[in-house]
């Protein structure tokens, strides 16, 4: 891919794949590595893509199975990270805040789900595809974690 | 705007906020400026171990193998669990992905455990891997290696992840002669796990 055009794309679906990596990581530090994996494949790979769209669900596809490769290394299984304490995410408002948090409480393997559904749109589907999982077993993670954040959002959540 | 709409429209706003920092954004800029294309790995991780769940392990092969049947093999390894080498009988399996699963059981000073990890990297010689205690060796756990869910008990591991999706797993094993039947309920860092026979 010419500089120009991988220029172009980075700034373009940056914040999108970060916001996909957060979700699919349990520290910060991670979801960097993963980023910084993601944009190496794009880097790397032939221009072939037919338009915008195509490029950002290849990007997520990539980001996605990058968080599930950093999580099949042995020694990633175990470790609690402190990054949470070192990188603190600022909102404009209490209630987005709040939500953030709840999210981050999630689970990684609702987290991700949740995050393609409400923030990419992706339908049930699409989400089997991308993680590889049965319809069934997305609906029902969808359904655990929606029932998490109302537990924890209450009327914020419906 | 019905209750799912509103929920996106939150979620959406809420995330919107969320950016990459601007160090990991130079990264990425630069990356065109690497001519191998490697990331940067001035990235630094700290992370805490939880105490009570985890062993570092260094395991290295002694080269002896002295039992192979198929796909499964038992290799007389050193393990070390927190810092004290052991000799340790393990049994090494390659599933249809070309993984490695490691399973065995240890006879430590304050009892016996069973321990269970994967390799996917495919190296011959494992130079270090963590490990999920299992103590004591009779009680059935949950292991939660990222995405897959295996239900343990002793030196036995199966994969229930898919099977636990809906909220309960059940299945059986065989042990010593006996058959068992187990139920696993629940979901992750929540698990109700039932044996009986």
């Amino acid at each position: 891919m010419n500089t120009k055009e991988y220029e172009r794309i980075a700034s373009l679906y940056l914040d999108c794949v970060y916001r996909v990596a957060v979700n699919g990581c349990k520290s910060y530090a991670d979801a960097e590595d993963v980023v910084q994996n993601t944009f190496i494949k794009l880097w790397e790979k032939e221009n072939h893509f037919k338009d915008d769209e195509h490029v950002r669900k290849w990007l997520i596809r990539v980001t996605v199975n990058e968080c599930h490769s950093l999580w099949r290394t042995p020694w990633k299984r175990c470790i609690t990270s402190l990054e949470e304490i070192v990188q603190e995410q600022v909102f404009t408002e209490l209630e987005k805040s709040e939500l953030y948090d709840a999210v981050r409480e999630l689970p990684v393997k609702y987290r991700q789900i949740v995050h393609l559904y409400y923030y990419e749109e992706y339908s049930v589907r699409e989400i089997s595809e991308i993680m590889k999982l049965s319809e069934t077993a997305v609906q029902t993670r969808l359904l655990r974690a929606r029932q998490k954040l109302k537990e924890k959002l209450k009327e914020a959540w419906q | 705007m019905n209750s799912e709409e509103r929920n996106k429209k939150y979620y959406q706003e809420t995330f919107h906020e969320v950016h990459a920092p601007m160090s990991l954004t130079g990264k990425v800029m630069n990356m065109k400026k690497n001519e191998n294309g490697k990331k940067d790995y001035s990235v630094v991780k700290r992370f805490a171990m939880t105490a009570a769940a985890l062993a570092a392990l260094f395991v290295g092969s002694n080269g002896v193998v002295y039992a192979a049947t198929g796909s499964t093999w038992i290799e007389n390894m050193i393990v070390y669990f927190n810092e004290a080498a052991y000799e340790v009988d393990v049994e090494q399996t390659v599933d249809v992905d070309g993984n490695v699963h490691y399973s065995g059981t240890a006879q430590l000073e304050d009892g016996p455990v069973a321990f269970f990890l994967t390799n996917e990297s495919n190296d011959d010689v494992v130079d270090e891997m963590h490990v999920d205690f299992v103590d004591p060796i009779n009680a059935p756990e949950i292991i939660e290696a990222g995405e897959v869910i295996y239900f343990t008990y002793g030196d036995l591991a199966i994969d229930i992840t898919e099977d636990v999706a809906d909220g309960e797993a059940t299945g059986s094993f065989e042990k010593d002669g006996t058959t068992y039947q187990y139920t696993v309920r629940g979901n992750s860092g929540e698990w109700d796990v039932q044996i009986g026979y």
